[in-house]
């Protein structure tokens, strides 16, 4: 230990010797960067609250854009409101849970435990991409784009709120955006850890740090929800 | 202190015992069922409150309360057991969560400038809503009277 080290002495008001969050500079940074990138979401989400309480009457029903299973074929009841996206929800809670399983397999240095927990994470969280797929292309379809609302959902004024659009696709592109990230954060976890990298250094750190992003993403998800479709 | 040679590995600091990992094991079972049911609970009731108590005259704000504090539920659960918040120091929970405070205020803030807006368009268009923030299908803007 150098004394340059040792002269900050900050170990007597944080107790925690060389790391007085008990966290490593990797997780220690992986929070700072979730705490900022809470704030974008906020942000993002903030301003559409705002801007819909400047016209509270104008604005579409979740329960009539969201009315229907969004893929062709199975679109033909329009009174299943909310169902596919209750299925999505599930589909991020389920990754979410097998990404923390693999999390604590990996403190217990159990490299199968780590991997048979991975590969159902990434495998739900393609699984929730391409349900994103089929819900935006069939909006789409519908008439909805960045600036435009379809004519199915214009209201008893005979206006609606055509920013709901811009809102919808750039912040669940945004969220759909970090899933894709963390697939591949996932990915390049799962061939390290079969490659024994983690084994070998001692600890399954990387396991936590990204965990820590994949369930973020989970998390976002939440506000994401309530924001568009239950609100 | 520690050693630093390469060939040699690092301690690991999650490391856990046999009980603790059981008993975190049990907390994520526990955190996966109540998410689940806290998630089907908002589907189901929004869904219902549009369609049988808004046309009752029930007030849209007491579900959106609501559904707020559900999804602040959520969140939680998911901070502490998922991302393992809990089990870190005070002041690591504090560096985690002192931020989050000033985004009330920016709730706080951004919402009731709506709100005001709201109240502005109002009195100057009459109930309609606001003709530069409101375009029908088409594209095609409205005017004001």
């Amino acid at each position: 230990m150098s004394s340059s080290t040792t002269s900050l002495e900050v170990s007597n008001q944080w107790g925690g010797g060389n790391e007085p969050l008990k966290a490593s500079y990797g997780k220690l940074m992986m929070w700072y960067f979730l705490i900022s990138d809470t704030f974008t979401f906020v942000a993002f989400l903030v301003s559409y609250a705002s801007l819909r309480m400047q016209n509270s009457d104008a604005w579409p029903k979740a329960s009539e854009v969201f009315s229907s299973i969004p893929i062709h074929g199975l679109d033909g009841n329009k009174d299943l409101p909310l169902v596919f996206v209750s299925i999505m929800t599930f589909i991020l809670i389920i990754s979410s849970v097998t990404m923390v399983r693999a999390v604590q397999e990996g403190a217990m240095m159990n490299r199968k435990g780590v991997i048979n927990n991975l590969i159902p994470t990434i495998l739900f969280g393609i699984l929730f991409l391409v349900c994103q797929y089929f819900e935006w292309t069939h909006l789409i379809a519908d008439g909805m784009t960045l600036t435009t609302m379809p004519a199915s959902l214009t209201g008893e004024n005979g206006l609606v709120a055509s920013q709901f659009g811009a809102f919808f696709f750039t912040i669940t592109g945004f969220h759909g955006l970090h899933v894709f990230g963390g697939v591949i954060l996932n990915l390049y976890l799962l061939l390290r850890t079969a490659k024994g990298d983690f084994d070998r250094l001692g600890h399954y750190e990387m396991v936590e740090k990204i965990g820590l992003y994949w369930h973020f993403v989970d998390l976002v998800w939440v506000y994401v929800f309530l924001a568009f479709y239950l609100m | 202190m520690g050693n630093h040679h390469h060939q040699e590995k690092l301690p690991n600091h999650l490391a856990m015992t046999e009980a603790e990992y059981k008993h975190h094991k049990s907390d994520v079972w526990k955190t996966t069922i109540i998410l689940s049911i806290v998630t089907i609970v908002e589907v189901v009731f929004a869904i219902y409150y549009e369609k049988a108590l808004i046309p009752a005259g029930w007030p849209i704000g007491a579900l959106r309360l609501f559904l707020v504090v559900a999804s602040l539920v959520k969140a939680v659960y998911i901070m502490a057991i998922f991302m393992h918040v809990k089990h870190e120091l005070k002041a690591m929970i504090l560096t985690i969560t002192v931020p989050f405070t000033l985004l009330i205020w920016m709730i706080i803030s951004f919402i009731s400038d709506g709100n005001s807006w709201n109240n502005m368009n109002k009195k100057r268009f009459g109930e309609k809503p606001h003709p530069s923030v409101i375009e029908d299908h088409k594209g095609v803007s409205h005017s004001s009277h």
